[in-house]
């Protein structure tokens, strides 16, 4: 029986890829970095075999929609930040096998739930750039999870419960990464650069590290409760659905488990960002 | 000279009247009611003879206005709320001298503010609320300035704010200085508010999380930091009054350089929607 061995909440900022590509940039990431590093090492320790990765920048509009490609190999840059991220090579195996299981388990469940393994179907940062350091060398499957921009949380938890399922009946060790920032406003481009390194607005910020805090007390139910007006109020990112499948994956207001924060939260180009591990 | 004694955040709901009659709501509001004798009592054994209060039911649309009538005196039934409060008595000397001086420096300030002597310029509840329980403890005289303020911002209420301390301070009087308003205030919406226990509940989970926050930091005394985000809070979280009470009173103890820790004297309580709290801010 499959099961889910890991989940996080991970940042997947370009300035990441400066921080380890451009000597300008050098180092200004690497506790982002370093906190994938340890998601690295779990990883490997709890032999996951496949990650499954809620995307925030694989943006739908209708649906539910999964890559359910063989295999995911080019070469990528960023039609969003180009200047950020370029001429990153990916060469990852798919799961199309659990990505069938999943919509076989949506499907049953009245849900409108789709696959896509055409040869054309790219893959975005929120999935590439937190693989290129978490699997390097671990060689487990990617299985990107588009985030629906336009879904409600409610339809999110149902989704995300589904996914959970079908790791159950699969063989799968699988990690389930919700691939997006806390608050996501971003810095006025007219003051783009000096933000690289700082949370727009006092207000998000403190929301934020409120919302950190109610994660560390384990008050899952009241984060919960508030998640709509947060995504709403602090500009989540893609409606923060990332987080809401999570929580419907990890069991939502009955989640009893502990978070780690394996790299502080910190601003980015004016959004709130951490690398969170929820134990399972 | 005069001086601000002491300074607080006050609540003003209608059920603390409520409470003290039969029905439903009877002792449900007494924490908050300790609260306005705590907070009158400190201010007496400070020396206090007058109460200001930026009171976030008085609306105003243009321009910034005081009352400070030489004496308040008839029965009050809310336009709001008649059901809630009805032929409330209520008797209080006033200071137009104080409100006056107000007036002159906010003004000089570059602020356009009216101080009013009209027989028929009532109070709002949320000056006759906290006085209804303070004067409990004392003969307070009150000014009451409008700060429910429609198309202003919170730098001229700052101002508003520096201009209460100086009048004060080229005064005889001895100042309680109340903001009164509510942290979050999204009224619960007329449809779901029996079905909600309204009266006792909060409509926003995200709204009270926000309070508590802030609340955190008021008793750290991290007003600096709470400040730069007090804009948003007050759009977010449906600030009562846009919080120009709360701007007002920043003001007037010395903004972002303000750094006293609070004491919070009545526990943060949500009602009818909206979060409340009596909050006690030190004058340093």
């Amino acid at each position: 029986m499959g099961k889910i061995v890991q989940a996080a909440k991970i940042t997947h900022v370009p300035s990441i890829w400066m921080s380890h590509t451009m000597p300008k940039y050098k180092g200004i990431r690497q506790p982002a970095i370093d906190g994938y590093a340890r998601l690295r090492q779990d990883a490997i320790d709890r032999k996951v075999d496949t990650f499954v990765i809620f995307d925030t920048h694989w943006i739908t509009n209708q649906g539910f929609h999964l890559n359910t490609k063989e295999h995911h190999k080019g070469r990528f840059i960023s039609h969003e930040l180009p200047h950020m991220l370029a001429d990153m090579e990916f060469d990852y195996r798919g799961d199309h096998e659990l990505g069938e299981a999943i919509l076989d388990v949506l499907r049953e469940r009245g849900e409108r739930a789709l696959g896509h393994s055409h040869p054309d179907m790219g893959m975005e940062y929120g999935t590439l750039l937190p693989m290129y350091f978490i699997n390097d060398g671990v060689n487990a499957r990617v299985l990107p999870v588009a985030v629906n921009q336009f879904s409600s949380i409610a339809e999110n938890r149902v989704w995300g419960e589904a996914i959970a399922e079908a790791v159950k009946r699969s063989d799968r060790n699988v990690s389930i990464l919700a691939s997006g920032s806390l608050s996501h406003d971003f810095t006025p481009n007219e003051r783009s650069v000096d933000g690289l390194n700082s949370v727009n607005g006092e207000f998000n910020r403190q929301m934020d590290m409120r919302v950190l805090d109610l994660w560390e007390q384990g008050r899952f139910e009241e984060f919960l409760e508030l998640l709509p007006d947060y995504a709403k109020k602090c500009a989540g990112e893609c409606a923060m659905n990332d987080t809401a499948l999570l929580f419907g994956a990890l069991g939502w207001g009955s989640y009893k488990g502990k978070i780690d924060i394996y790299t502080p939260y910190f601003g980015s180009s004016g959004t709130g960002q951490a690398n969170i591990s929820f134990s399972v | 000279m005069g001086e601000i004694v002491l300074a607080a955040k006050m609540t003003h709901v209608p059920t603390m009247l409520m409470s003290e009659q039969e029905g439903p709501v009877k002792g449900a509001r007494q924490t908050a009611i300790d609260g306005h004798r705590e907070i009158a009592r400190r201010a007496k054994e400070l020396g206090a003879d007058t109460v200001v209060i930026c009171d976030t039911h008085w609306v105003v649309n243009a321009g910034f206005h005081i009352n400070a009538n030489k004496h308040f005196e008839g029965l009050f039934t809310s336009n709001e709320f008649p059901q809630f409060i009805k032929d409330l008595p209520y008797a209080y000397d006033g200071d137009p001298a104080l409100g006056g001086a107000i007036a002159d420096i906010a003004t000089q300030k570059g602020v356009h503010t009216l101080s009013h002597q009209v027989d028929s310029l009532e109070l709002e509840y949320g000056t006759l609320v906290p006085m209804r329980f303070m004067s409990r403890e004392a003969d307070f005289k009150v000014v009451s300035i409008a700060a429910w303020c429609t198309v202003h911002n919170h730098d001229e209420s700052r101002l508003v704010g520096e201009a209460i301390r100086e009048a004060v301070e080229a005064s005889d009087s001895k100042v309680l200085l109340v903001a009164s308003g509510s942290l979050s205030h999204k009224i619960w919406p007329n449809k779901d508010y029996a079905a909600n226990n309204g009266t006792f509940t909060i409509s926003s989970e995200f709204n009270r999380q926000v309070d508590l926050h802030v609340l955190d930091m008021w008793q750290a005394g991290d007003h600096a930091t709470f400040l730069k985000m007090l804009g948003e809070y007050a759009n977010f979280c449906c600030g009562e009054g846009s919080m120009h009470d709360t701007a007002m009173l920043y003001g007037a103890l010395g903004w972002d350089s303000y750094d006293a820790k609070c004491e919070v004297v009545t526990e943060y309580f949500p009602s009818s929607g909206t979060g409340q709290t009596n909050v006690i801010f030190p004058v340093t």
